[in-house]
């Protein structure tokens, strides 16, 4: 810690020179040496004692022509900075737009996808549809199979409960008594007191199978 | 007899010795009396004049550097931005 009353430290070593002189002479040396410090007037007096005007001429010519190169190089950068400042903005502009082009897209590939999804349930739904028509066509009655046939037919093997479960939860509804698939255009009636495998599968269109429907006659 | 003053200036010490070497059996008063007798306007004014013109150089100088020094830190930016693209 610095000690009390401790003259500054100086930037750089330097020797207090006392020169003793008349008054009048001090005077009109401060006079002389107008807006430069002490220091300063002897540098300089220094560097007048032991030179020529020739030398000075060319030494300030020299410097003459250096600030010049120096100030042209400034200008040449500073022109330089201002091109690359106004690119940076430009591509910092043009990054922005595709961003928001690159965020719409993949909202839109979203969107699609979905979609995309959608469809292919869709699809599935219709050959399943198809398939379980023809089976019924095929080997039903009055347009309804037990569930075990219908998956046999289907080419099922294996744990037959368990595919029986998948698709019922899959593609029905459970609505009490009955499962419902819109989706498949069928209906699932349970049978109390036995399990899935049991249970009969029927067509909602009972009208293709030559149900009798009584027909009111308009009066 | 006239009456005598300290005139005090803190120096560099090359600057010191180079005083100190000058004297040749001369106080350090009369020396500066024949200093300034040797020097005429012209030189003193070209002296002004260079000494002036240096510091401009230096100050010109230190204005590149940092000017060089924005415009790698611009490249750079560019060259990140061109990339991110």
């Amino acid at each position: 810690m610095a000690r009390r009353g401790a003259p500054k430290r100086r930037q750089e070593p330097v020797e207090d020179i006392h020169i003793l002189m008349q008054v009048s002479y001090v005077r009109k040396l401060d006079e002389r040496r107008g807006a430069l410090s002490r220091r300063e007037y002897i540098e300089h007096l220094l560097d007048a004692a032991d030179a020529n005007v020739a030398d000075l001429m060319v030494e300030r010519d020299e410097y003459k022509a250096e600030a010049e190169k120096s100030r042209k190089a400034y200008e040449k950068l500073e022109a330089r900075t201002l091109k690359l400042e106004q690119e940076v903005e430009k591509l910092k502009l043009i990054r922005q737009v595709l961003e928001e082009e690159n965020r719409q897209l993949k909202q839109e590939l979203a969107e699609l996808r979905k979609q995309l999804k959608m469809s292919a349930r869709e699809r599935r739904a219709e050959d399943l549809k198809q398939e379980i028509y023809e089976v019924i066509n095929r080997y039903g009655k009055n347009g309804s199979i037990k569930m075990l046939e219908l998956l046999k037919r289907l080419g099922y093997s294996g744990d037959l409960v368990k595919h029986a479960k998948e698709l019922l939860e899959e593609w029905f509804i459970d609505e009490g008594k009955i499962l419902v698939s819109e989706e498949l255009g069928l209906k699932v009636e349970k049978v109390y007191g036995f399990g899935e495998l049991a249970w009969v599968v029927k067509l909602n269109d009972s009208f293709r199978f030559g149900e009798l429907v009584e027909v009111k006659a308009d009066v | 007899m006239a009456f005598k003053k300290k005139w005090v200036v803190d120096l560099p010490p090359e600057l010191w010795y180079e005083l100190e070497n000058m004297k040749n059996g001369r106080t350090r008063e009369e020396l500066l009396r024949d200093l300034l007798k040797a020097v005429d306007k012209d030189t003193w004014k070209l002296v002004g004049e260079n000494r002036a013109l240096k510091e401009q150089v230096a100050v010109l100088n230190e204005k590149v550097r940092a000017l060089e020094a924005e415009l790698a830190k611009l490249r750079e930016r560019l060259a990140r931005t061109k990339v991110s693209r």
